[in-house]
């Protein structure tokens, strides 16, 4: 091939990057790789006419396939969206009666009328019903802090569609007007490069609109001035740290003029799929199964998944050493699962949770400090 | 809760693992966190009679769920075998092309070289090495392909996969033609999902393949000279495992359940299988769909733009290239070009495997051939 086909133009990608256009660097790009990839095809040269002819038909049936492919595409996510419409009419049942819009059928018992009575008056619907089927799922539970969850009992509601241009998709949180922040809707977008694969290309979420001294991703340290100093009063220094809230600040990619390097690079990959991973884990689980995951059902299925692991019995009794160990349950459930731990020795083969130890580890080096 | 309940009864677990009774097992220890959720479920104790009776009907709302989405499932698997169906007639002609069972005409502006054609015709059955090429030409495949393997490939002339349905998980199948390195003319890798819409994997079993003697390509002979002096003149032969794309047929295995692991090991174990799974399943998604694509090279294009957005899967690209002197111009283009690439592939399954590659790598891979 001709050098000028070998060369990559920096000149070209040096314009598409001054302008930021994002659009303008992906193209430059596919045609450089149009011309590596041509390198590949020597293979096409390297033929015989009849071999070459062959290929010229393989590549004819090859079409077709591709065209069959796309058609089972469209009918796939034609059958996905009628079951997302069926699915609607029971999740706002779900809604209408967990926030009281709606109530039951079948009066309270007679018996404990005024009681019921009573209590009906302050609770409505079904108190921080959301707040428990989050913190019943492992990977959703180990975000939310003891001070999220003041905010999250005001959550009424989570839903999710599909985003076209660019393909992806987006959840929406929506709040109930509460004492933290102003916004009632929070919402997080993921934009993906491939229909078929995770491959995440950015995620965005809300800006969170915190009342003063409300916000939940930062705490407030107070430090007593040194002695003999002029200045009496206790310094105030606001630091980050651990919230289910981060989750609507995720990871960005960074700008194209910043140099990043490799180890940075792959700290920053592990932090998106980790992020990805609560985002579908929401998507995926929560949203469709959240009675199981309030009644505690659905944790049947995860536990015996994630306990054939014994790096995740680790994870969970961290998680638990930080409970009050006056709990006297928690207690017997410690012990419990520390006696089954035990016996069991097999590792949970691809969990999910299981690959992230590794990257729990970064949560050391990355996360903000404990609250 | 009784305490009965609670405690956790060791000698049923003893009487299932001393049978070996596996099923048992799983049913043991499904009753025992069936009882450990059920004190999860202390949100319903803890409930008003009015709140509960709200809960009841989630529950009820919930139950239509399940029953719809068991329907989507059913749907969907009915759509997947028709496609599957479909695309049946399509490689059934590419086997055919490939490996010379059917012609296809030819074109007029080949008839200036029919008497070249003709003689290479009768050395040249079907399109050669269009496996081994369009495997290599797949950078998580060509990994695994060293270059002692590809006198072995060359005589792969199909792959199929096919779903398994007790237990769920697919099949891969290897077809080769009569060869000088092993007697199986099909190799077979499956794997058992414990979930149908999660990568869970349960275990892989290959077949184990029939080596005619000193063909063994994932092993490798040393040969070590006597020490001076020594009363034996003879060198010592040895056997030593080495890497090989037919490694791929003996994956890791989960030990067995008596045997103890430690929780290093278990993360190393994982790791493997992780690692095995995603080149079966490039195999299945990406190779057997799109054989034509990755032979001529087309299909690097998308993959390329998607992997050479990663620094580390530059390096790992490097790496690989360095091995071959033909591929030098290659090597300085792609360096030149990962300078000016500074964004990390976000989510690319490959960029998060490289960590993983790296440490598997060196613990646990056999020496290089």
């Amino acid at each position: 091939m001709s050098n000028d086909k070998d060369s990559f133009n920096v000149s070209d990608l040096t314009s598409a990057l001054k302008d930021e256009d994002r659009a303008g660097l992906v193209n430059a790009l596919k045609n450089k790789l149009q011309n590596l990839a041509g390198q590949h095809s020597d293979v096409l040269e390297n033929l015989t006419p009849k071999i070459r002819r062959r290929v010229e038909v393989l590549r004819e049936i090859q079409g077709k396939h591709d065209e069959i492919e796309t058609k089972f595409r469209e009918e796939r996510a034609a059958l996905e969206a009628k079951y997302q419409k069926l699915y609607q009419p029971l999740y706002n049942k779900r809604y209408e009666i967990v926030n009281g819009a709606t109530e039951v059928e079948g009066a309270p018992e007679d018996a404990k009328m005024d009681q019921g009575d009573e209590k009906t008056a302050e609770e409505k619907g079904v108190p921080s019903f959301w707040l428990t089927a989050l913190k019943n799922n492992d990977v959703i539970s180990e975000e939310i802090t003891e001070r999220d969850e003041g905010a999250l009992i005001y959550l009424k509601d989570i839903k999710w569609c599909k985003i076209e241009e660019p393909k992806g998709f987006k959840l929406e949180f929506f709040f109930d007007q509460n004492p933290y922040f102003k916004n009632t809707l929070l919402t997080k977008a993921y934009h993906m490069i491939d229909e078929d694969e995770p491959l995440l290309e950015k995620a965005i979420g809300t800006e969170i609109d915190w009342y003063p001294g409300k916000c939940l991703t930062q705490k407030i340290l107070k430090k007593k001035p040194k002695k003999g100093a002029k200045n009496a009063k206790p310094i105030t220094k606001t630091e980050d740290c651990e919230s289910f809230f981060n989750f609507f600040n995720p990871p960005q990619v960074p700008d194209d003029d910043e140099d990043i390097d490799e180890e940075r690079a792959e700290e920053l990959q592990n932090l998106m799929e980790q992020d990805y991973d609560i985002g579908s884990t929401i998507r995926e689980k929560i949203i469709p199964h959240a009675v199981s995951w309030f009644t505690g059902e659905a944790i049947e299925g995860e536990e015996f998944e994630i306990d054939n692991d014994d790096e995740d019995d680790i994870d969970e009794d961290e998680d638990e050493d930080e409970e009050d160990e006056d709990e006297d349950e928690e207690e017997d459930d410690e012990d419990e699962e520390e006696e089954v731990s035990k016996t069991k020795k097999k590792p949970s083969v691809l969990h999910k949770k299981g690959g992230r130890p590794q990257v729990t580890d970064d949560q050391q080096g990355e996360r903000p400090p404990e609250c | 809760m009784s305490n009965d309940k609670d405690s956790f009864n060791v000698s049923d677990l003893t009487a299932a693992l001393k049978d070996e009774d596996r099923a048992g097992l799983v049913n043991a220890l499904k009753n025992k966190l069936q009882n450990l959720a059920g004190q999860r479920s202390d949100v319903l104790e803890n409930l008003t009679p009015n709140v509960r009776k709200r809960v009841d009907a989630l529950r009820d709302i919930q139950s239509q769920h399940d029953e719809l989405e068991a329907k989507f499932r059913e749907e969907r698997a009915i759509l997947e075998a028709k496609y599957q169906t479909l695309y049946q007639p399509l490689y059934v002609k590419r086997y055919e092309i490939v490996n010379g069972t059917t012609e296809v005409e030819l074109a007029p502006e080949d008839d200036t070289k029919v008497d070249q054609g003709e003689e290479k015709t009768a050395e040249e059955k079907g399109v050669p090495s269009f496996w081994l090429t369009a495997l290599k030409n797949n950078d998580v495949i060509s990994e695994e392909v060293t270059e002692r393997d590809e006198g072995a490939l060359k005589y792969l002339k199909d792959i199929k996969w096919c779903k398994i349905e007790e237990p769920k998980g697919f099949k891969l199948e290897f077809f080769f033609d009569t060869n000088p390195y092993f007697k199986n003319t099909v190799l077979t890798k499956s794997y058992h999902m414990i979930d149908e819409d999660e990568p869970l994997l349960e275990k892989a079993m290959g077949t184990e393949i029939d080596w005619y003697p000193g063909k063994c390509l994932t092993q490798k002979i040393l040969k070590k000279k006597p020490k001076k002096g020594s009363k034996n003149t003879k060198p010592i032969t040895k056997l030593e495992d080495c890497e090989s794309f037919f490694n791929f047929f003996s994956p890791p295995e989960v030990p067995d359940e008596d045997e103890d692991i430690d929780e290093e090991r278990a993360e190393d174990l994982q790791n493997l299988m992780e690692q095995d799974y995603d080149i079966g399943s490039t195999i299945r998604e990406k190779i057997i769909p799109r054989a034509v694509s990755w032979f001529t090279g087309e299909a690097m294009e998308a993959e390329d733009f998607e992997i050479d957005d990663d620094e580390e899967d530059d390096i790992d690209e490097d790496e690989d290239e360095e091995d071959e002197e033909d591929e030098e111009d290659d090597d300085d283009e792609d360096e030149e070009e990962s300078k000016t690439k500074k964004k990390p592939s976000i989510g690319n399954k490959k960029g998060g495997r490289s960590q993983i590659v790296g440490e598997g790598k060196q613990d646990e891979r056999p020496p290089e051939c």
